[in-house]
Parts: C-alpha cells; structure tokens; sequence
C-alpha cells in the first residue's frame, strides 16, 4: 500500500489528500498514517518548509506556522522505489 | 506461590504508558539505566487479585527497528528477557499511526494485549471505536481505557494475565507480505533457518533482513556459513524494494484491521468539509469565494481598525508631540527635531498601525485555523485547470501565498531546471501575507474613501497577472512536466478564539519590537537626511539622491519623496511608511490628509503597485540563491522584480492619468 502512495502522487493524478484517499480507497486517517511514514523514510518530503530561509527574515512574522509546508512530493529514492 | 507473571510495557511516545505504570507499580517503582544505555529503565510491581506482576516500561516507540536506541532495547528486551506479556498501549485517536508497533510486535514469540487508551479524548474528537469488532478482527484482548482516571487500567492487567495463562484465546491475525515478495521472503526463511539462536524466530530475522535492518543484518552475517550469507546478499540486492512490501503490508494490515472498528467522524466535520469544499475548492465558485474572502478581510481590517488608527494618530501621536515639544522646549532644535520630526513622526506613526495589524492578523489566524487557508492554493489551481489547463504545473508557485520562500522551496519538484528555474524567478509575484499587510499599511492613507476598493483591487490585479504568467508556463515551458505532488488539505474545524488571539498577538508583538529596533533607527537616518544641509527639506541630501533618480520615477509618478520611500522598504517593507511619516510630517496636518493633499491618486495607485512588485524580502532573496546556487540567477530575479515593478508601475500611473486621476486629492 506504501508504494501504492507512491505511484498514485507520481502519476500526477491527485492533487490533494483527499483524493489520494479516495483514489487508494482508503481514510483520510491512513493516508496521513503512510504519507508520515514515507515521509520518516526519506521518500516523500515536505515541500514548502521554510527550514533556515525564514530566521531573520524582517517580515517573518507574518508567516503563520499552518502556511509553511502544506505540501508533499516524491524526493529522489521516492521517485526510484515508485518507477520500481 | 507462583513466579511473578513478567510484563512488558510498550507503546509510542505519549500514549499514556507512564500513566499505566505508575497506577499498575505506585510506590514500588525503581528507575535505573537499561545495561551499557543512557536510557532509564523503570519497572516495579503490582499485587492485584492476590497475584504478582513485575512490570517494566519500555522506551516509547514508534516501531522496532534498529534506527534508534530506544527501538534496539524494546527489541531486545522482549527477546532476551522474554516477559510473559506485552501489554502495548495505543491512542485511540490515532490507531491508524499506532497499530503500526502492534504489527511489529505481533512478529515476535510474546503474546500481546491491546489497551487502547485516551477513548476520553478520541470521543471528543468525534472518533468512536468499537472495542469488541476491534478484538474480533486482531485475534487478541482489546481494552477500551482513560488511564488517567484508572478506567480499564484492571481489566487490561486482567486481560494480560488470562492470555499469559492461557485462559483466554489467543489468535492474532498478523500482517502477510505481499504477493509479489512472498517467495523471496520464504527462500530467505528457509535460508536463516537453523542459523539464528535460540528464541529469535526466523520469520522475523527474514522480515527483518528484507526491511534492510541494519542490525540484524550486520548480526545474520555472523551467525549465517558463507554459502547462504552469499546468497542472501544476492537476494537482498535483487529486491532492494522489499522494505516497502513489508511496511505497504502493515498498512494494509492495519486499514483491515481499523476499517470495521474505527468510525471517524462522518457526519459533522467530514461532511462539512465534504459540502463545504464542493463550493471551496470547485473552480468557479472556490475563485469567487477566495476574491470575497480577500474583499472581507480588508473590509473587516479598514472598517474595525481604520478609525482606531485615526484616533492613535490625531489623539495620541500629535499629543505626545505637543507635550515633547512643552518639554524640550530648551533643548537644541536638532534634538526637538530628531524627536519630534523623526522618531515620533517615522516610528510613532508606524506604531499607530497596530490596530490594523492585529485585525488583520486576526483575520488571517482565523483564515489559518479553521483550514480555509490551504484551499486558496488548490482553488487556483482548480482555476488553471477550469481554464482548460492541465499538469499541476503551476502548483508550486501557489505555495507563495503565504510566504514566497516555500513557494521557491517548492520548485523542487520540477525536473527540468530551466522549468524550474522560472518557476523560482516567478515565485515572488504572488502575493504573499507580508505584501497584503503592507497594502492594508498603505491603501487607507491614499484612498481613505475607499480602501476594500482599492486594496481589493490590487490583489486582484496581481492574481491577474499570476493566472497570466501560469498561461504562458504551461503552454511554453511544462508542456510536458509531470510534478509529482500531494496538497495536504485538513479537515475545517471551528476555529478556537485563543489561538487566534495568541497567533494575533504575537504577530503583533514582534512587530513592535521590530518598530523599536530597524524602524527607529532608519526613522532616524532618515531624518538627519531630510533635515541636513539645513534649507529645507526639498533642498536637503535625501532630496538631491531623490532627485537623481527622478527621471526615471517621474515616468510613473513618483516624485523623489515617494522613491525614497520604496527604496527604503528594501530594508523592511514597514519602512516606506516610516519614510512617508518623516518626509510629509512637516505640515502639521495628519500624515493621511498630507498625502491626499499632496500625492495624486494615480500616483498613489502607481506608488502601491510599485511597492507590491518591488525586490522581494531578504529570506526569499536567501532562498533563491539556496535553490539556484548561483547569484546570478538571485540578481536575475531582483532585477526582474524590479523591472516590473517600474513596467507595471507605469502602465497603471498612464492609465490612471487616462481615466482622470492625475488632479490633487483622492
Ligand atoms: N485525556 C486523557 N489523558 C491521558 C490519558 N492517559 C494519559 N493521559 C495524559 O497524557 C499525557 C501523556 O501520558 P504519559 O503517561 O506521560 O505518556 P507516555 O509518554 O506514554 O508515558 C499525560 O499528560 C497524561 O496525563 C487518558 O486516558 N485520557
Ligand atoms: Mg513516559
């Protein structure tokens, strides 16, 4: 099910997920379950992270935490074990 | 009497285990360190029921793996000591994360029985779990509990000690790997048979082998003769991509497992967001409902804040001038003036915002925490595609409208690098939180008549010029692209006061200290460059360096004061109205009635736009050189946010002067 993940994002069919639930045929819950665990596997990552780039930037403030990170991708052994 | 009945304690990180332990030991605990480890190692004992149990907590975890420490010695533990029981403990919120542990430790020879705990909290959260279907399904003792009340807490123990005496049934249903690594799998077992010591099942060493477990792997390599080891090796080599089968597999375990027993919440939140998302995230309305929203929170922030602000200005403000001026009254003028024309009129006036800033921030916390605001990317990408655009190929880029940076973070997903290098040098058009709250700064001191209008307006325009943009990508530069890349889109929940208000006031207090800090000191070069050589301020230094580059501003509108203005925002975008505070607080009138006297609308209009469009802030500027690794390209992007500032700014100050906007006053 894990590379099911996988391969439905890199088809670029779903865009949320939402739809990476319904497309797999499983909750919402589970998805967040796996997309964590792909995540902690270095296979898929947070895109959208400011990571270092935000400290000392003068309007900084105005980021809240929910705007950083709301998205997913394939990193590159993502993208190999997905092609596998 | 019979020998205390040993039970291990496991569960992750924050499931209440301590909880369990310390109702189940009380005061017989003891803490020491697990052998050679750094880690404690707890355990007591308990007398219920006339029977002794020896528990000892285990380090919480997530799996059993060999990537932490804390993993190895539950692992370990549970081998070499072989307890009687496990009793593993999950949330009851999250089962779908947490019975992942169960499906590991279902791997090893030790019975194991489920107390699923915190149902409190999982009921509050709209989650029901059915306890018996749950129990059904695993083949083992499931115990609904709130530990933190000793609910459950005895029939857990109870539960425990009827399978480890073998009055109960025990028949766990365990996760298979899939199909297509089967054989492997078994040719691996039978390979590891024999070899593997006393206690350690082979099944689990050949899971483990297949997971690419670091430690087991090191150690099979021992214990295997060189013949099957080489063959091993082969075999693991082959099928690198097993590790996921086995872990895809324990999902799959566990979405059987939950499917008929866990009931998250399907009517209330879910199909709010269900019904709510048909009209948020649909590709016409979604793009209605996201301009109205935007029209709300600048209607809110002009209509609530607005005044409050006039009052700070005219009440507060020209007040602490007077009673300055009373009181420096035989101090030199430089120092009245430094005060009084630079501190007071640059930093004071920014600080007179503060109303503004906090409905703002209010507005946009409240955007945040009830989820609305994960949709507005999404609703423009469903835009794109209801305008017959496919590909995500613009997603990236809508990661911006919160920050630019993850948005130039995000061009990662493309492969191509001349794509994505567009994308980076396009990240900073799209408008993020920090332009729209200079716009909420600016907008009501030129058009006080006015200001959703115009603010409105604005966002609009440039959301124009991003659908624009994202036109020409697709059809020239992602023709082909495919981006593999998931949103994440949270359920929508009632947004709690607190929050918003902490998030508000945060917000608004670092403001403040960023007022007292760069404001004030560029408030005060500012001024001594308004105020020296001495003639006046049109004859001043500021106004010669001003008027050099008045060739080029006047084209658009801007006469010298507004060019310092927009340059001085380089440093922090609050500064051009710290700049407009000195520079136009000479009259006595209020900085608002100055610059409508002053500055006509079509430059006023030309003046925000420039400023949405100027060189982005210092953390995207740093992000683009990260992504690009080059400072070419970060130069390239500057100049072309400043090309167009200049290109759009002009456009709009000659259109405006078309329609009859070029006379005094807004
Ligand atoms: N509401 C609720 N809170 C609980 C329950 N069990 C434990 N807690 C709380 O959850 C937190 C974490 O518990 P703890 O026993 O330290 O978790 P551990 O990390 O697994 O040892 C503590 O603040 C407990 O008071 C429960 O059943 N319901
Ligand atoms: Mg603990």
């Amino acid at each position: 099910m894990l590379k099911q993940v996988l391969v439905t994002i890199a088809s670029g069919r779903v865009g949320n997920t939402q739809e990476l639930a319904a497309a797999l045929g499983t909750s919402p819950a589970m998805v967040e379950a796996m997309v964590g665990e792909l995540e902690q596997r270095g296979l898929l990552e947070r895109v959208g992270d400011c990571g270092d780039a935000c400290a000392g930037c003068p309007v900084e403030s105005a980021c809240g935490p929910a705007v950083r990170g709301s998205a997913w991708m394939l990193t590159a052994a993502g993208r190999r074990y997905a092609a596998h | 009497m019979p020998r205390p009945l040993v039970i291990g304690l496991a569960g992750q990180p924050n499931v209440g285990k301590s909880t369990v332990f310390s109702i189940l030991t009380g005061l017989t605990a003891e803490v020491g360190n697990w052998p050679g480890r750094t880690i404690e190692r707890r355990e007591g004992s308990a007398r219920i029921g006339g029977r002794e149990f020896h528990v000892v907590d285990l380090p919480g975890t997530y799996s059993l793996t060999s990537n932490s420490e804390e993993e190895r010695i539950a692992r370990e533990f549970i081998l070499r000591e072989r307890p009687d029981v496990i009793i593993m403990l999950a949330d009851a919120a999250a089962l779908e994360r947490n019975l992942y542990l169960l499906a590991e430790l279902l791997l090893l020879p030790i019975p194991v029985v489920l107390g699923v705990n915190m149902v409190d909290v999982a009921r509050r959260e709209g989650v029901e779990f059915d306890a018996h279907v749950l129990e059904a399904a695993l083949g083992l003792p499931v115990v609904p509990m709130v530990a933190s009340r000793n609910e459950g807490v005895a029939e857990l123990l109870q539960a425990a000690a009827a399978v480890a005496d073998g009055q109960r049934d025990y028949a766990p249903d365990r996760p298979e790997i899939a199909a297509a690594h089967r054989e492997v799998y078994e040719e691996v077992c039978t390979l590891v048979a024999g070899a593997v010591p006393e206690g350690v099942p082979d099944s689990w060493v050949a899971l483990k082998l297949l997971e690419g477990d670091r430690e087991v792997t090191e150690r099979a390599a021992e214990w295997l003769a060189p013949e099957p080891r080489a063959r091993v090796q082969a075999l693991l080599r082959e099928h690198e991509d097993a590790v996921l089968d086995v872990a895809g597999a324990r999902y799959e375990w566990i979405g059987r497992m939950v499917r008929a027993a866990v009931r998250r919440p399907k009517l209330g939140q879910v199909s709010f967001t269900d019904r709510f998302d048909r009209i948020a995230t649909h590709p016409g309305w979604g793009l209605a409902l996201l301009l109205g929203v935007f029209a709300l929170v600048f209607w809110v922030t002009f209509s609530v804040a607005g005044p409050v602000q006039g009052w700070l200005e005219e009440g507060v403000v020209a007040r602490v001038a007077t009673g300055l001026g009373a009181l420096l009254g035989g101090a030199p003028a430089w120092v009245q003036g430094l005060v009084i024309d630079g501190l007071l009129a640059g930093a004071g006036i920014v600080v007179t915002f503060v109303p503004i800033l906090f409905v703002f921030y209010l507005a946009l916390g409240f955007l945040e925490d009830t989820g609305y605001q994960s949709r507005m990317a999404y609703v423009m990408d469903r835009f794109m595609h209801g305008i017959g655009l496919h590909g995500k190929s613009f997603l990236p880029l809508f990661l911006g409208f919160g920050c630019n940076v993850p948005a130039v973070m995000g061009s990662r997903v493309i492969e191509s690098r001349p794509a994505r290098l567009l994308t980076i040098m396009l990240a900073p058009f799209v408008p993020c939180s920090a332009r729209l709250l200079v716009l909420a700064f600016l907008v009501p001191l030129f058009f006080p008549a006015f200001p959703t209008l115009v603010a409105w307006s604005l966002v609009v325009a440039n959301l124009l010029v991003l659908v624009l943009i994202g036109v020409l990508l697709d059809r020239f530069v992602f023709r082909r692209e495919r981006l593999a890349f998931v949103m994440e889109m949270p359920l929508y929940h009632l947004p709690n006061p607190r929050t918003i208000l902490v998030y508000a006031a945060t917000n608004v207090w670092t403001f403040i200290k960023r007022a007292a800090t760069i404001i004030v000191v560029v408030s005060m070069v500012i001024w001594v460059l308004v105020s020296y050589p001495g003639a006046g301020v049109d004859d001043s230094y500021l106004a010669m360096f001003g008027r050099s580059l008045e060739p080029v501003g006047s084209l658009l509108g801007l006469d010298w004061r507004l060019i310092v203005a927009t340059l001085s925002s380089f440093v922090a975008k609050e500064n051009s109205i710290a700049a407009l505070g000195i520079i136009f607080g000479s009259e006595g009138e209020s900085l608002g009635q100055t610059l409508a006297m002053v500055i006509t609308p079509a430059a006023a209009l030309s003046f925000l736009v420039v400023n949405m469009l100027f060189v982005p802030c210092v953390a995207t500027v740093a992000a683009i050189r990260a992504e690009t690794r080059s400072w070419g390209w970060t130069l390239a992007s500057a100049g072309l946010m400043l090309a167009s500032a200049l290109l759009f700014g002009l456009l709009v100050y000659r259109l405006a002067l078309l329609f009859g906007l070029g006379g005094a006053g807004a």
